[in-house]
């Protein structure tokens, strides 16, 4: 190690701090890019159905608003947009809290559902459903999504009560996941062999995943839900960067762990609970979203995080397209899409750069 | 400093999981700083153990102070700010760059959490020159040797500037020249008025780099001091069940291994 001259430790320190804006920079073009292409993928989305309405008509209907007298704004306020925000919406919860789920967990494949989150959502559903058991006092349009809220938010924090009894490690806690998944899927296989022939068909939809029961004050309780979680995971952005260096790592530069997990936990079973109970079960997005956004960007949370976001909106919003252009004049449920239109663009990104 | 002592006090230190005892009644001279402190003995004798109840990963009994105050007593964070711990190995595949690694473990820290950036990163520049390893500052950390990565995860332990660094097997994975490096690093880190504990395997490189050895057997203290004076045949045959031969030499040992000792072989 020879003592560089001082002269040529000024030279690399900008050579330092450049090599660090230049990444930065990168970082949020790709951020904004993908912001972009969500946008018009959205409007993209508002463009595509079976009424065949001229994309300069949808743009005048959304600047206008006035549904009664104008069909155009009717079919726009009341169904295409609702549609495309709900699509992209859930596709943003689903990612951030895959890709939450994914550093917490520490393990590439995690994704909110692999705890049994959506199984416990289905159970709830089914619930719901099949027997129409629920909270009393609810109209039954809330109901289902209530009752499915309420289950995937309780196995997050069953989960969370195990590994904190246990001192889990993420290993215990995935297992301990895997175990919830078949006692869930047993209990709604049970419900399934005692429904009616019509609920559960009913259900059989509901757990592809639609967007046909989205509205005006569930997309307003699912955004405020991400608007309320966001700043949140912001925050938590440098000690969640710093758990992929090993849970005992972090613990030795002074992370509170437990409470980390806790409160990201929190927010993935408000995120995925929400998200699930509105649409139904979509998988996918959570496990890709987060991987797509992680080769974009890299696994600064900083970045990461706001990546994933909007690498599940936008995932989301391709599907719902492709989910209206499959089957001419039928609109495929979402939760079959995703993956069809995922898969493709997950592979061209892993194969695009083996060395990542 | 009237009264207080500096350096690392350890007192009838004793670690169990659950009804097995891993360390039983250490008690060591104080540690000074300045001072590099290898911890040897075989597999299972509990050296993991004693870095790891030092680094506050696993809750021991005992008595432990740095420079007069109880590690037990402090918060987690105070605790991660005077003691800096490398662990064996760092995970592969992480995307960060050393850069931004050196940079998060700042920023977790409150005393530079809202620090200017260009003056964290005139901290990270300089350990960065001092490790040799500013040529893969701005290399993600997955696409670096096992050798860079060890020091690359030595820069994050030593970033805060901690006063007690703990390494945990840093050489294991190494060829000779990365041996090399990383001792003579942690040899110049000590320099600094650090203090240095180091779990080693390699008895040789223990005497070459270490100022004093402590060697465990059986979760129990076997020899201390000066790695001339302690590392002996008769240790070796003692504590490793080895015949060897030692020579004193300039700048460290000669240690010839011979064979299994025949009193303990089964």
């Amino acid at each position: 190690m020879a003592e560089a001259s001082p002269q040529a430790q000024g030279a690399d320190i900008a050579e330092l701090i450049g090599d660090l804006r230049r990444a930065r920079l990168r970082r949020l073009r790709v951020i904004a890019v993908l912001a972009i292409t969500l946008v018009l993928a959205m409007l993209a989305d508002l463009a595509t159905g079976s009424a065949g309405i001229a994309p300069p008509d949808i743009l005048r209907a959304l600047l206008m608003q006035d549904a009664v007298s104008n069909p155009v704004a009717a079919i726009v306020w009341q169904l295409r947009l609702p549609f495309a925000l709900m699509a992209v919406l859930v596709g943003m919860a689903l990612s951030l809290a895959g890709a939450e789920m994914q550093t917490i967990l520490d393990n590439p494949l995690a994704s909110p559902f692999t705890l049994g989150v959506s199984s416990a959502a289905s159970l709830g559903a089914g619930l719901a459903m099949l027997l129409g058991t629920g909270i009393p006092g609810l109209p039954m349009d809330w109901l289902l999504p209530i009752n499915t809220f309420v289950f995937a938010a309780g196995s997050v924090l069953l989960l969370q009560l195990v590994g904190n009894a246990r001192q889990g490690s993420p290993q215990t806690l995935v297992l301990f996941g895997i175990a919830l998944v078949f006692t869930f899927n047993a209990l709604v296989a049970l419900l399934q062999y005692l429904a009616s022939a019509d609920a559960l068909q009913q259900f059989v939809f509901w757990s592809m995943g639609s967007l046909n029961r989205s509205s005006w004050p569930k997309l307003a309780t699912l955004a405020a839900v991400i608007a309320l979680v966001l700043p949140f995971s912001l925050r938590a952005t440098w000690r969640l960067t710093l758990l992929r260096f090993g849970h005992e790592r972090a613990r030795t530069l002074g992370i509170d762990v437990n409470r980390l997990r806790l409160a990201a936990l929190l927010r993935i079973s408000l995120l995925a609970a929400t998200a699930v109970a509105f649409v139904g079960t979509i998988g996918f997005v959570g496990l890709v979203g987060p991987h797509i956004a992680r080769l974009l960007v890299g696994e600064d949370h900083r970045y990461f995080l706001p990546a994933s976001l909007l690498t599940g909106g936008l995932l989301m919003s391709l599907a719902a397209i492709a989910a209206k252009l499959v089957v001419p004049g039928t609109v495929l449920p979402i939760g079959i899409v995703t993956a069809l239109v995922g898969v493709p663009a997950f592979l061209w990104l892993i194969l695009r750069r083996p060395q990542a | 400093m009237s009264g207080i002592e500096t350096g690392l006090r350890l007192r009838g230190l004793s670690l169990r999981y659950g009804a097995r005892e891993v360390l039983h009644d250490i008690t060591l001279p104080c540690l000074r700083p300045g001072r590099v402190i290898a911890l040897l003995g075989p597999n299972g004798a509990g050296k993991s153990s004693l870095l790891r109840s030092l680094a506050g990963l696993v809750p021991a009994q005992g008595e432990l102070q740095l420079d007069g105050e109880s590690l037990a007593a402090m918060s987690p964070m105070a605790r991660a700010q005077r003691v800096g711990y490398m662990p064996q190995a760092m995970p592969e595949a992480i995307g960060l760059t050393v850069t931004e690694t050196l940079l998060g473990t700042l920023r977790t820290d409150p005393r530079s959490a809202y620090t200017d950036e260009s003056t964290l990163l005139h901290r990270i520049h300089a350990l960065l020159a001092r490790l040799d390893l500013l040529a893969l500052a701005s290399r993600p950390l997955s696409a670096l040797s096992g050798g860079q990565r060890q020091i690359a995860s030595l820069a994050q332990a030593m970033i805060r500037e901690p006063r007690l660094l703990l390494l945990d097997e840093p050489t294991s994975a190494l060829d000779l020249r990365h041996q090399v490096d990383v001792m003579s690093l942690v040899r110049s880190a000590a320099g600094d008025g650090r203090i240095v504990v180091v779990v080693l395997h390699d008895l040789a490189l223990a005497a070459r780099w270490a100022d004093e050895v402590v060697v465990l057997h059986e979760g129990r203290l076997a020899a201390c001091g000066a790695p001339q004076q302690v590392i002996t045949a008769e240790l070796l045959a003692r504590v490793w069940r080895v015949r060897a031969i030692v020579k004193a030499e300039d700048r460290g040992l000669h240690i010839a291994i011979e064979g299994a000792h025949e009193a303990h072989r089964a």
